[in-house]
């Protein structure tokens, strides 16, 4: 078998004996190096670079002595001086005896996190509030974690001069779909995790043949169709927490090797163990769906293989497959299909002809009853949520993010550290309606034309709310090992 | 910042005014600093301050050229920045102690930077124009009370106004008139008029009007005029908890140099003398004297007599220089500014018209007095019951709200809640300023906290209304019906839907 | 072309005030913003990229302020260097005897593992001033001190001149390729099946 990296800029792939491990890294870094030199040397990406100044969020990692790790805009080595300004007035502060968290300067943030020797920093204008750029940071320490273990911390101990970019090289990819995922994936600030829509029995078979799976010595064994989850398995006493599960799916997605040929790699899992490494086998099963089984033994390639061929005859033959792609086509549930009764519909701002029971939804009609435009439901006991699909009149990228942000504000606002998390919101301004509840079992967020009528859209959360219960086996997965952090 | 813990014992508080264009030389970094508080302070402990908040400046400019730092947030302290003048920052650096009353939103303590700088404009002009002329240590003195969370329905730089009858307006009306335009003169006097601590009318403009009327609130009202002996000398502070909500700075200094460039009284060519410097924010300076015209020695005395120079300000609207004039009667308070220019003979044309005025609307003065306080509803004329509220007009810098003895029956959660709700919509301010400047903002946000109170927020034609109820029922509904009664009751339903 | 990778330095640049670090640094990097936190931060951050036989490496210059009060932030400023560079004016002969006290105050605060043979360079500036006439610190002096201290390069410098500044920082490149340590194997540990010890595993040969 060959887990050679067919793509250069690989680093993690590695065939099962460590001995490879150290080439590909060298590889690896000197071709990025190469890259480097020539393709960057007319594009002065410093902080004297006008274009540069004006991103809109930057993020930047870099070591406890102002040597720049990352950057995602610009070259790391020509931002050195800029590093260095970041780790003075970090070390300004703490030499006050205090420890920076945010400046804010106009629509500007720039939000400082220290990890042991390890900062960093995001400088945005997108108007996140603190406590979300600071989540966001966190996740992106998290990414560096899957990848190098919290390990690296001694060699910084050991020699404080460490350059630890190299270690990190061909992963920019990894980092750049995290960043990216900030700004559409609520799981970013729900930390929790969603399910493909599908039937009970469908799901109930690929769990078994998981848990199967895990019985023989699998730590983790985990199908996934691109972000969302099929079936889970842990382990016995093992739990997988849903920011882990989300670097880990960041991390698998955004390899592009991973794809072309069954993979062996070491990962971490920071909030299983952070000091070391797992092993993990991913396969693709078809275009989207891919089987991660995770082990700690890191002579395990061939037994997991075996167990994956045996996944996969059986999910083949009870179409387990066929059934995921159905659902990725039209699962997903969509605010114009709310049930509901004509005392809600008569509330629509906009004129319909006539409509009565839930019906397709017509071009006449934008968005759910009572200008719903969309919702996330979180179930608080099961760790994972469901959001609708976005319809009119949300159907442009640029108004999901907007949507995203939004919501998140909503929820930092409603789980303040110090007196949160409140029970209800209602919030108004010339982009939407949006109503939240917390209560010990469930969060909602939902979206609302700006014009909606309040006492409508209380009611029409009230449905949201049972639609989903009477959904629940098909969106939500239930059973297997408790997961509890 | 850059403090040894040593230094900062039990001070919770650091207070700064420095110049960025000076002290660019090494060795003359102290130049930089124009005040600092506390003055014991080790000078390279506050340059380390300053040192601090020039560099963040520097470094926020890379990314953000136009809006300037606003507020640095640490584990144990906040910096709060107000760019005063161009170049001249005011600085003010709270401890976060462990304790969890102090909670502050940035935006209020910033508030207390601006104010300190218009009292000071008011009196003593520019920073700028004082540094230029003479630059050396100089101050304010003033007793800085730090707003809290528990100060979340108030809002430092509004005027607070006496809602009066329509026929009471046209009585006032003609009073200022009256007072306006005196015998003789070709110029309008302009004039100020409280009731108690309330405002009742005003010929100048928004701004000039809150500073003058937070300074009579401060030292000239009724009310002030009594507390002399009390610790807390702002009205609307009255009733305060226990120090421990309560951060309170002395920072008293005077001006070393004299540099007050009074324009009545030196000549070319006369002798420097040592001219008192007028320290207007001290306490208990004001006294009412027989004729019932409030009178002060902080601007000296006249040579020659042992008579009280009458005051001076700037008024910012008319770019002049006019004498403060203070008459009082009961819970009358009037204030008239005449501009210096229009009297030639300084004191003597200052006595003329204070007689005029005694003549003219003494009588009209005792009528309207009674009237008002006849019909004065009381420390609680403007509670509602059930409801604890600010309004804001921010158009005329007016607001509103419940008196504070009510306003402390809240539980700490809900303040607490509210507090961070006014913290959101400052940052929602802001947005829309910079998105849309001449939109005007809607916003509402209505909160069912922890202990299921509700806190509101709502932002309409150019008005703010925030409110905590506490015996609201459970339902959005009802919390909702609660503001739409107040508002069509109270705010010519501003805040109601259409 | 360079194959292998950009190697980073941190380069702390010490010294009394007033001996003309920044000209120095102002002339060798040509940024078009300078001086911009020494008088407030405590130091001026500068990147400046060289070339040295085939290899390039980035400095990042930390360009320090002497001022006593910055004294406190030398263990967080100096962490990390890979070299320091010693500047004195050689018109001021307490300039000079301050290196030493520069030198072990470095030292003290950054604490390299390898004291003795921790990299240093001398730079003696300001030699053209008056025509080289009131200078008060021979080369010969100066470079009997930096002999004593383990044979620390030394080079004279002006501001208007430069060049020399660039022979000085192609000795740290020099240098800091010599030291260059083997590009090692990160190894975390990796969790014991039976959950109790950790285990670090070495490298074998490949059998694939």
């Amino acid at each position: 078998m060959n887990g050679v990296a067919k793509s250069p800029v690989d680093v993690l792939i590695k065939c099962p004996c460590t001995g490879m491990k150290h080439e590909y890294l060298s590889v690896a870094t000197r071709l990025k190096a190469a890259l480097m030199h020539f393709s960057f040397a007319s594009d002065v990406q410093d902080d004297t670079s006008a274009s540069w100044r004006k991103r809109r969020k930057h993020f930047f990692v870099l070591s406890h002595s102002g040597k720049p790790i990352y950057s995602r805009y610009g070259d790391e080595h020509k931002l050195a001086g800029f590093s260095a300004t970041l780790q003075a007035i970090i070390s300004f502060v703490e030499n006050g005896g205090d420890r920076i968290k945010f400046v804010r300067a106009g629509r500007h943030q720039v939000v400082f996190l220290v990890k042991g020797p390890i900062y960093l920093v995001c400088i945005s204008c997108t108007e996140e509030p603190y406590e979300a750029l600071r989540g966001q940071l966190e996740l992106l320490y998290g990414q560096i974690l899957v990848i190098l273990t919290k390990s690296i911390d001694r060699c910084f101990v050991k020699n404080p001069k460490f350059d630890m970019a190299p270690l990190l090289g061909g992963t920019d990819a990894v980092f750049s779909s995290l960043i990216h995922s900030f700004s559409w994936n609520p799981a970013t600030f729900l930390h929790a995790y969603t399910c493909l829509p599908l039937a009970y029995s469908t799901r109930q078979a690929a769990g078994a043949i998981l848990q199967d799976v895990a019985d023989s010595g699998v730590l983790f064994a985990i199908l996934m169709c691109r972000h969302k989850v099929v079936s889970l398995v842990g382990a016995q006493k093992a739990s997988l927490h849903p920011d882990d599960m989300l670097l880990l799916s960041n991390f698998i997605l955004s390899t592009e090797s991973f794809r072309t040929s069954e993979a062996f790699s070491p990962i971490c899992l920071p909030h299983y163990n952070s000091m070391a490494f797992l092993y993990a086998y991913v396969h693709y099963l078809d275009v989207d769906t891919y089987l991660a089984l995770l082990s700690t033994n890191s002579e395990g390639f061939y037994h997991l293989k075996e167990c994956r061929i045996q996944i996969e005859s059986v999910l083949v033959k009870s179409n387990v497959l066929c059934e995921v792609q159905k659902s990725i086509l039209d699962g997903g549930l969509h605010v114009e299909d709310l049930p509901v009764d004509s005392s809600l519909r008569s509330g629509l701002p906009y004129p319909h002809p006539g409509q009565g029971r839930a019906a397709p939804s017509s071009m006449s009609e934008i968005g759910g009853p009572a200008g719903l435009w969309h919702f996330i439901y979180r179930s608080i006991n099961l760790d994972q949520y469901v959001s609708s699909e976005f319809s009119s009149p949300l159907n442009s990228s640029g108004l999901h993010k907007r949507l995203y942000r939004a919501y998140q504000k909503l929820y930092v606002s409603m789980h303040d550290r110090q007196i949160g998390p409140h029970k209800t919101q209602f919030r108004r301004d010339e982009n939407y309606v949006l109503l939240c509840w917390i209560t010990q079992d469930f969060e909602l967020y939902a979206a609302f034309d700006p014009l909606a009528d309040k006492a409508l859209a209380i009611k029409t959360c009230n449905r949201v709310c049972q639609w989903v219960r009477d959904l629940e086996n098909e969106i939500f997965l239930f059973g297997g090992s408790p997961f509890s952090w | 910042m850059g403090l040894s813990s040593a230094n900062i014992a039990n001070e919770e508080i650091q207070f700064c005014i420095f110049d960025s264009r000076r002290g660019q030389h090494e060795g003359q970094e102290l130049d930089k600093i124009l005040f600092f508080y506390p003055s014991e302070c080790p000078y390279s402990s506050q340059l380390s301050v300053i040192g601090l908040c020039e560099g963040i400046i520097t470094f926020t400019r890379i990314f953000s050229p136009e809006a300037a730092c606003e507020v640095i947030e640490a584990e144990r302290h906040s910096h709060v920045f107000y760019e005063a003048e161009p170049d001249i920052w005011m600085i003010m650096v709270v401890e976060k102690s462990k304790y969890a009353e102090s909670v502050w939103r940035s935006e209020a303590l910033r508030g207390v930077l601006k104010e300190i700088h218009s009292l000071f404009v008011m009196f003593h002009g520019s920073l700028k124009t004082l540094i230029d002329k003479q630059p050396s240590d100089f101050t304010i003195g003033k007793k800085i009370q730090l707003p809290s969370f528990r100060e979340c329905l108030k809002e430092r730089g509004t005027v607070q106004m006496l809602t009066i009858s329509r026929d009471m307006a046209i009585e006032i009306q003609s009073l200022i008139t009256v007072l306006g335009s005196p015998s003789g003169a070709n110029t309008t006097y302009n004039s100020l008029i409280l009731f108690q601590d309330l405002l009742v009318s005003t010929t100048l403009s928004p701004d000039d009007t809150a500073n003058l009327f937070a300074y009579c609130v401060m030292r000239l009202s009724p009310h002030a005029l009594s507390s002399s002996l009390s610790v807390n000398s702002w009205s609307y502070i009255r009733k305060s908890k226990s120090a421990s909500n309560v951060s309170t700075v002395s920072a008293v200094c005077a001006a070393s140099d004299g540099s007050q460039g009074t324009s009545h009284d030196a000549s070319p060519g006369e002798q420097p003398r040592t001219v008192n410097v007028p320290r207007p924010l001290q306490r208990d300076k004001w006294s009412k004297g027989g004729d019932g015209f409030l009178a002060t020695d902080v601007w000296g005395v006249e040579i020659g007599t042992s008579l009280p120079r009458t005051p001076t300000l700037w008024l910012q609207q008319t770019h002049e220089r006019t004498y403060l004039c203070v008459y009082q009667y009961k819970n009358l308070t009037i204030v008239l500014l005449i501009p210096v220019s229009s009297l030639i003979n300084g004191e003597q044309g200052i006595a003329l018209v204070k007689n005029q005025l005694l003549e003219n609307v003494s009588q009209k003065i005792v009528n309207i007095e009674e009237k008002l306080s006849r019909g004065w509803g009381g420390e609680n004329a403007y509670h509602v019951s059930g409801y604890r509220y600010l309004l804001l007009d921010g158009d005329r810098n007016i607001s509103r709200a419940s008196p504070p003895a009510k306003v402390t029956t809240l539980s700490k959660d809900s303040l607490l809640a509210l507090n961070k709700l006014r913290e959101e919509v400052d940052l929602e301010k802001k947005r829309t300023m910079s998105d849309n400047p001449e939109h005007e903002k809607d916003f509402e946000a209505c909160i069912r906290v922890k202990n299921n109170a509700w806190v509101i927020a709502k932002i309409s034609r150019g008005r703010e209304l925030y409110m905590a109820l506490e015996k609201a029922s459970e339902t959005l509904m009802f919390a909702s019906d609660a503001v739409e009664k107040f508002s069509n009751r109270y705010c010519e339903g501003a805040f109601s839907l259409d | 072309m360079a194959s292998r990778r950009r190697m980073l330095l941190k380069v702390i640049i010490l010294g009394d005030s007033g001996v003309g670090k920044t000209s120095l640094m102002n002339q060798y990097v040509s940024k078009k913003f300078s001086n911009q936190y020494k008088a407030t931060i405590g130091a001026d951050f500068l990147t400046k990229e060289i070339q040295f036989e085939d290899r390039l490496f980035t400095l990042q210059i930390w360009d320090t302020a002497g001022q006593e009060r910055f004294q406190s932030l030398g263990v967080a400023f100096y962490r990390g260097a890979d070299c320091c560079v010693l500047v004195y004016d050689v018109n001021v002969a307490k300039s000079f005897d301050n290196l030493n006290n520069w030198r072990e105050e470095f030292l003290i605060q950054a604490s390299p593992s390898d004291p003795e043979n921790f990299p240093f360079v001398v730079l003696g500036n300001k030699i053209d001033i008056d025509g080289g006439n009131s200078r008060v610190v021979s080369e010969k002096k100066a470079k009997a001190w930096c002999a004593s201290k383990g044979n620390i390069p030394y080079f004279e410098t002006s501001a208007k001149e430069g060049f020399n500044v660039e022979a000085a920082f192609q000795c740290i490149a020099k240098n800091a390729l010599k030291n260059e340590p083997e590009e090692e194997i990160y190894l975390p540990d990796t969790i014991d099946v039976a959950g109790g010890n950790r285990q670090q595993r070495s490298s074998t040969g490949c059998e694939c």
